[in-house]
């Protein structure tokens, strides 16, 4: 298509500068407020220029703790991460081999698991909490690794996509694979697996995002300061009352917090497309 | 090398038999043609041999084994599909050995071996790219090359050429018999196309709707159908029928009209219904007295070297193969005449041959 109308070209970067702006500006005021000193960023308005208080603020969050608090930010930074690489790992083995034996395998009940697997896509985490606590809790899983991840693992969602993925695959692959001699296992590794990549990939970027971002969830299950994730260090940062916040430090911890999902989806933008768009087959 | 026997072999799915029972003997080395029409069971014949289908009853012996209970791996057989199953992350190499390799067999067997399947299906220079880098016939030479390389006792092809355009198609099914030739595995090969049906097999084997209608060579199939069945599906066009009951040494058509046959097989009795087949190429144009009946052309399709003249007589559409050079034009009236001895006589209730 060819077109030449400069005005609405024009209006069209408009736009689209009017809502980068919208959507970046908060970003920046949150950086500019990590730069600045406990002081400065009290001052109203708050100055838009950088401060000098970069690396210090930094410094102090990851290293000593801030707040009404004394731990530190570079290990609720350990903490996020353990369990963001937990869920998303984990959710994508165990949705994967299930779909691979919901698709694959003959079995009695394998539409009852299907739907049971299906019907729990309508309850999230927050309808189920509960529940779950008190399974947790029985289990004396409380402030611990296993407790903070392994309730999130099980995944509907990824199953279902592996499912659809795997139905698009020819049935004249599996019956090359049974006469070349592969057996079930061998073929998931050799064939299933690396055509799964892409979507793996793309499964990947969503999952570590969502388990990055989780609140609700360890907010309940931690009460030791060791185990906090970030998020749940940000809220504690925040003190309500009398005592002051310091909003630099809450800021150069946002960031930080910012930080790995952003990374995460920048290294994997081309496979994150790639396996949203193309099916390789 | 092997033979191949189907004992009785049967195949339902629940209630709904779609194999009646296939008894037939393919010879150390041989050929061998499935050809029907769609749902006619030939895919699912090979399948069963393939392993890839349990076997409702019967028996298959593969080289002098019942095969029934054995998994496909355990067969030594290789297959080639319609659309090639090549798996599109490995290269064509790995493609290749990838059979060899679950077999445990040495790194070097398995290069000597894809060497040797990579030269004689011109694949050499392919060995190290993907199957989507591939045209459709080289995809198809990989998929045939996975099958070379195993040296399995049987070939088993479904349909391998289907997905091929029509020029493609030609020339891989004279490499495919230059293939065989060559290499002399005892193959089942499955289609839908009389074509590649008539030029590949030592044997073919015509099926409907689970049953064999015939099995024999192409040129005994040809010109001997079993059946009217046959008759119709193999040949194009296909065969001409006519119906029509026995009067002295004419036809009656069901429609009244009267022609000239001349000798009926003693097996017919006057009065009896039977159904005439005469194929296209056996109808003469005579002089207008010799003449047993005459169509009026609706119709001509040019084919190059031939022409063929579509008419109707009684009821019956008529297909006479013409000389380019006749220079007939639509409407006129063709008087036409045929060998006694070139035509096919069907019994009218069962379709078979008299």
């Amino acid at each position: 298509m060819i077109e030449n109308r400069p005005f609405s070209t024009f209006l069209a970067h408009l736009v689209l500068c009017i809502g980068v702006v919208i959507v970046a500006l908060p970003l920046y005021v949150t950086f500019v407020a990590s730069t600045l000193s406990a002081e400065q960023v009290l001052q109203s308005p708050i100055s838009l220029i950088p401060g000098d208080q970069l690396l210090n603020n930094y410094k102090t969050v990851l290293f000593s703790g801030a707040g009404n608090q004394s731990a530190q930010v570079g290990r609720m930074m350990v903490n996020s991460l353990i369990m963001a690489l937990v869920i998303a790992v984990g959710k994508i083995v165990i949705s994967m081999l299930s779909a691979f034996a919901i698709v694959y395998f003959r079995f009695p009940g394998r539409t009852l698991a299907f739907w049971l697997i299906f019907i729990t896509l309508m309850l999230p985490v927050e309808v189920r909490i509960l529940p779950t606590y008190q399974v947790i809790s029985d289990l004396k899983l409380l402030d611990s690794y296993f407790g903070l991840t392994v309730p999130l693992i099980a995944s509907a969602t990824a199953t279902f996509l592996f499912r659809q993925f795997f139905l698009t695959m020819p049935d004249e692959l599996v019956e090359a694979a049974k006469i070349d001699g592969a057996g079930p296992l061998r073929f998931f590794k050799d064939v299933l697996f690396p055509l799964s990549k892409t979507n793996i990939a793309a499964l990947f970027v969503i999952l570590f995002i969502y388990g990055w971002n989780q609140y609700l969830w360890p907010l309940l299950i931690t009460t030791q300061e060791s185990l906090y994730t970030v998020v749940i260090g940000i809220k504690r940062m925040i003190s309500g009352g009398d005592a002051a916040t310091e909003w630099n430090l809450v800021m150069a911890t946002a960031m930080l917090a910012l930080l790995p999902p952003v990374l995460v989806v920048i290294f994997m933008q081309k496979w994150f497309v790639k396996g949203l768009v193309d099916s390789e087959k | 090398m092997a033979q191949v026997e189907f004992k009785g072999v049967k195949k339902s799915y629940g209630n709904v038999d779609v194999i009646h029972g296939v008894d037939l003997t393919i010879g150390d080395g041989e050929f061998v043609v499935i050809v029907g029409p769609s749902g006619c069971g030939k895919s699912t014949l090979l399948r069963m041999v393939a392993g890839l289908e349990p076997i409702t009853g019967g028996e298959i012996w593969i080289d002098g084994k019942v095969v029934n209970k054995l998994e496909p791996k355990d067969r030594d057989i290789a297959m080639v599909f319609q659309n090639y199953a090549l798996y599109p992350h490995m290269t064509v190499r790995q493609n290749m050995s990838y059979g060899l390799k679950i077999r445990k067999m040495s790194e070097a067997d398995i290069s000597a071996r894809v060497a040797k399947a990579a030269e004689i299906l011109e694949l050499a220079h392919l060995l190290d790219r993907t199957p989507r880098q591939l045209s459709g016939g080289q995809r198809q030479r990989v998929a045939m090359g996975r099958a070379i390389v195993r040296e399995p006792k049987v070939f088993l092809f479904d349909e391998p050429l289907s997905n091929l355009d029509a020029k493609l198609r030609v020339d891989m099914r004279l490499e495919m018999q230059k293939l065989h030739q060559e290499l002399k595995v005892t193959s089942l090969y499955v289609t839908h196309d009389q074509i590649e049906a008539m030029t590949l097999s030592d044997r073919m084997l015509v099926m409907n709707s689970g049953i064999i209608e015939q099995v024999g060579t192409p040129k005994e199939v040809y010109e001997r159908p079993a059946s009217l069945f046959v008759a119709n599906f193999i040949g194009t066009p296909a065969m001409n029928q006519i119906w029509g009951v026995r009067a002295g040494q004419s036809l009656k058509t069901d429609q009244g009209d009267m022609f000239h046959v001349g000798e009926f097989p003693s097996t017919i009795d006057n009065g009896g219904r039977v159904a005439l087949g005469v194929r296209p190429e056996h109808l003469q144009l005579v002089p207008e007295a010799q003449a047993r009946f005459s169509i009026a052309i609706q119709m001509i399709e040019w084919v190059g070297a031939d022409a063929y003249a579509y008419g109707q007589f009684a009821n019956y559409r008529v297909i006479c193969r013409l000389d380019n050079a006749t220079g007939a034009r639509v409407g006129d009236r063709l008087p036409l005449s045929f060998d006694p001895m070139r035509v096919h006589w069907f019994d009218a209730d069962t379709g078979k041959r008299i």
